[in-house]
C-alpha cells in the first residue's frame, strides 16, 4: 500500500529549522499502514529536509556552520536576472544549503507509527523564506 | 520601514481568476509567480523590519489589450489592510478617459498617487496630454511614480523611461511631487542629477539588475554615484523600495541594512522620504 500526503508549511525567516515530526507521524497514523517506510520529500530546491536532534543550540549550530561553509558574499555565478522567471536569483546560497542538508529523509514505520532514534526529530529547512512550502510524505507498507 | 514599490499583481485575494494571472503573468515577464496572500505579504515583510508597503495598480490597455491590476483592486487591498498597504493607482494616458479615472482614484477611492510604466505604456512624461493629469495630481496633493529605469518586462522601450523627460515635467509642475523607480537604473546619475536641481524628486532602491544585491546596493548607490552623494545631497529624496515581484524584497532589505550609512539617513530612506513623497505625516 502506497499513501501520499501533501503538506504546506509557512516558514517565518529567510533561514530556519522547524520541527515537523508531529505532522509526519500524524500523517503515519492516518494511512493506516502498520509496517513499512515513511519518506519525507521536500518539493523545493533551496530548502532541506533531515533528522536530528531537537535542542536550540544544534539548530543555531547547524546553520550558523552552514553560513560559515556556504557565504552570503562569494562569486557566484547565480546572481543574475533570469528571464525565464521575469526576477533574480541571488539565492545561491539556499541552493547549495539544501544540497548539502539533503532533499529528504526515511523514517521505518513500526506497529503504525514512525520509529525514530530517541533523540532524532524531523526537521524541514527554509534557506530562501519566508515562504509557502510544500512537502511531501510517501508512506510505502502495508 | 515603509516598502514603496510592492507588486500585488500576485495576491491570492485578486487572483481568484487564472485568466487574469495568466494575463499578469504574460504582462510583466514574471513567468513562474507565487501567489501569495497579502496576510502573508505582511507576515514576510515584518520578518525584515518592513511594516508599510506600497502597493500599485498598473492599466495597459493600449499596449497589452488590458488593465494588470486595476485601480479598484489595488484599493479593495488598501482597505482591506489599514495602515498596512497604500496604494497607486494607474492610468492609462493614451485612453480618453484617463484624466477622469486619475480623478476618481483620489476622489472616490482615496488612493495615495498615480503610478506611471511610460516604457510599457509608450509615452514621454513631458508629453502635452499628460499635463492635464499631473494637474489632478496636484489638485488632490498626490504624488507621480514613474516606473523608472530599465524595464525588463516584455515589450517595454527604453526610450521612453529616460529621466531627463522629467526636467520638464518639474519646470512646468514646480509643485508636483515626482518620482522615480529603481533610482533610474542604468541612468542613476541623471536621477541624481534631477533630485539635486528638483528637491521634490524622489527615487527608490530598488535595484537587481546585476549581481547580487549585497553587491549591487553599493555598487550604484555608493561608487557609480559617489560614496556620499546620498547621504550629503539626497537623504531627503531616496525612498526604500523592492520592485518586489521581479526582485527579492528580503535580501535587498538586509542589503540596505548593510549599507554603512548613518542612522538618521537609515531612517530617512526607510520612513519618513515615503511619507512625505506622499503628502503624509510621519
Amino acid at each position: 500500500m502506497v499513501n501520499l500526503k501533501t503538506l504546506s508549511i509557512e516558514t517565518a525567516k529567510q533561514e530556519e529549522l522547524v520541527r515537523i515530526t508531529d505532522e509526519v507521524s500524524a500523517a503515519v497514523k492516518a494511512s493506516g499502514i502498520k509496517s513499512g517506510i515513511a519518506a519525507v520529500i521536500s518539493a523545493h530546491c533551496t530548502t532541506g529536509v533531515m533528522a536530528n536532534e531537537s535542542l536550540p543550540c544544534l539548530e543555531k549550530d547547524i546553520l550558523r556552520i552552514l553560513a560559515e561553509l556556504v557565504p552570503e558574499r562569494e562569486d557566484y555565478r547565480h546572481a543574475h536576472y533570469l528571464h525565464s522567471y521575469g526576477a533574480c536569483g541571488g539565492n545561491t546560497t539556499g541552493h547549495v544549503k539544501g544540497l548539502l542538508t539533503g532533499n529528504s529523509v526515511l523514517v521505518p514505520i513500526k506497529d503504525g507509527d514512525l520509529l525514530l532514534g530517541a533523540a532524532q526529530d524531523i526537521y524541514f529547512c527554509e534557506y530562501d523564506g519566508p515562504q509557502i512550502r510544500t512537502f511531501y510524505i510517501q508512506i510505502i507498507g502495508e | 520601514m515603509i516598502d514603496i514599490d510592492v507588486y500585488p499583481h500576485f495576491f491570492a485575494e485578486i487572483c481568484q481568476d487564472q485568466s487574469k494571472v495568466e494575463f499578469r503573468k504574460q504582462s510583466t515577464g514574471i513567468y513562474k509567480p507565487r501567489v501569495i496572500s497579502a496576510d502573508f505579504a505582511i507576515r514576510r515583510m515584518a520578518s525584515v523590519g518592513i511594516d508599510k508597503a506600497v502597493i500599485h495598480a498598473m492599466d495597459l490597455t493600449t499596449t497589452d489589450g488590458g488593465v494588470v491590476v486595476s485601480n479598484d483592486e489595488a484599493a479593495s487591498i488598501m482597505s482591506a489592510y489599514p495602515g498596512r498597504f497604500y496604494a497607486f493607482g494607474s492610468v492609462d494616458p493614451s485612453v480618453s478617459g484617463a484624466v477622469g479615472e486619475a480623478e476618481r482614484c483620489f476622489a472616490q477611492l482615496g488612493l495615495n498617487g498615480l503610478w506611471l510604466d511610460p516604457s510599457k505604456q509608450y509615452f514621454y512624461p513631458d508629453e502635452p496630454k499628460m499635463d492635464a493629469i499631473y494637474e489632478v495630481c496636484l489638485h488632490y496633493n498626490k504624488p507621480v511614480m514613474f516606473q523608472g529605469g530599465i524595464s525588463l518586462e516584455p515589450r517595454s522601450r527604453a526610450k521612453y523611461a529616460l529621466p531627463v523627460y522629467l526636467d520638464e515635467v518639474l519646470f512646468k509642475h514646480p509643485d508636483l511631487r515626482v518620482g522615480v523607480t529603481s533610482f533610474g537604473w542604468p541612468w542613476a546619475e541623471e536621477v541624481a542629477t534631477l533630485m539635486l536641481k528638483h528637491p521634490n524628486m524622489y527615487c527608490d532602491t530598488a535595484l537587481m539588475y546585476f549581481d547580487s544585491v549585497d553587491e549591487f546596493y553599493p555598487w550604484v548607490m555608493q561608487k557609480k554615484l559617489g560614496h556620499y552623494w546620498i547621504e550629503r545631497s539626497l537623504m531627503h529624496q531616496v525612498m526604500f523600495g523592492t520592485c518586489s515581484g521581479h526582485f527579492n524584497q528580503v535580501r535587498q532589505a538586509q542589503a540596505l541594512k548593510n549599507l554603512d550609512w548613518a542612522d538618521d539617513t537609515r531612517e530617512l530612506v526607510t520612513e519618513k522620504n515615503a511619507l512625505d513623497f506622499m503628502g503624509l505625516e510621519g
